[in-house]
This record gives C-alpha cells, structure tokens and sequence, in this order.
C-alpha cells in the first residue's frame, strides 16, 4: 500500500504530531503509514482522507506490484 | 487527565520490580553463581523494556496524543500471539530436557500446557461466534 500523506501533510502544512491529534492516533503511526510499513484500518483511512478533503483512494494507492 | 494518571500509576509496576530486584541483590549471598547472573540479566532487560514502553506511552500522553491507537493494540496482539505459541514449545523443552525424571512435576507442567492449548482454542471459538467488533476503537 503507497500512501500520499507525506505529500499532503506537507501541501496542509501539517506536522506528523498535529495529524496525529487530528486523528486520534501516537505519531509512530503516522511513521509507519507514510513509510508504508502499516495498513490502516478503514476506519482510520476514512478519518485521515477527511482531514484532506479526500477520498480514501486519493489517499491510499494499493500497490498491487 | 485521567488517561495520565493511569499512565503514572502505570509506572508502579516496573518501580516495584526494580524495588523487588533491589532487595533480592542485596539480601543474596555474593558472588552470584552463573544462575544468579543469567537471572539478574533477564530480570534487569525485562524492567528495562517495561520502563521503556511506560515512558514511551507517558511522552505520547503528555503531548497529547492517544497513547492506545489501533497499531499499538494490533503489535501487543501480535506480540502476546507470537509470544503464546514460542510458549508452548519452550515449556515443552523444559519438560524433556531440563525437568529431572520427578514425575510429579512433568504432570503438572503437561497439564498446564494443556490448560494453555485448550485456553487458546477457547478464546478461538469465542471469537469465532461473536467476531471482533471493536477491533478498531480507540
């Protein structure tokens, strides 16, 4: 899973910490999701891309390769 | 706040088992021998990570984040899951190779095995009925 968070935190001027407040999760997780070492759950996906104004496939790319 | 004092009263535990520790070291005859050593090692590396994971959890708290999100609850699953099944395995090498032929102790330590398999296969079909809906509250 590639994700675009790293990108649209920096376009919202959003550090890691405050996205992390945002969506009520500890900024390792925020870590893990731009390094693409963690799949979110959909609950977390749908919060993170209504930060953005997003939808969860602008957000999240599956990778399939 | 509340969240805090938990995570304060939290570090209880791992001060009692320095304390604990502390006490054993000095009432216990010295020089340890190679036991006492491999004993004190574990037991000073298993305090160490406690206070590792309590202060990390405080550092998260204190800037105000939410210090139980989904990942953290799905790594303790997966550690305690991975830790269950090394478990298993290590308590049955204790049983064949470091266990002397009393008979006694090699009945209660299969039993408790056991108790462990049939505890797990429990909680499997528990959840297997119910699902796991709460999976990702925070």
């Amino acid at each position: 899973m590639k994700t675009r968070i790293k990108e649209l935190r920096a376009r919202e001027n959003l550090t890691q910490v405050e996205l992390a407040k945002k969506v009520s999760v500890r900024r390792e997780t925020i870590v893990f999701l731009e390094n693409g070492k963690y799949n979110p759950s959909l609950k977390l996906a749908y919060d993170i891309s209504k930060v953005f104004n997003m939808g969860i496939e602008e957000v999240f790319i599956l990778d399939n390769s | 706040m509340k969240t805090k004092h938990k995570t304060l009263i939290s570090f209880v535990s791992p001060a009692l088992g320095l304390l604990l520790l502390g006490f054993w070291v000095f009432t216990s005859k010295r020089p340890f021998d190679i036991e006492g050593y491999i004993i004190l090692g574990l037991a000073i590396l298993a305090i160490g990570f406690g206070l590792y994971f309590k202060i990390q959890r405080y550092n998260s708290e204190r800037a105000g984040l939410n210090s139980n999100d989904e990942l953290s609850k799905r790594i303790r699953e997966k550690a305690a899951a991975k830790t269950f099944s090394i478990s298993i395995y290590l308590w049955l090498f204790v049983i064949l190779f470091l266990v002397g032929p009393e008979p006694r102790i090699k009945l209660i330590m299969a039993i408790g095995l056991m108790v462990m398999g049939l505890v797990f296969f429990l909680h499997w079909f528990y959840y297997s009925k119910i699902g796991i809906s709460d999976e990702n509250k925070n």
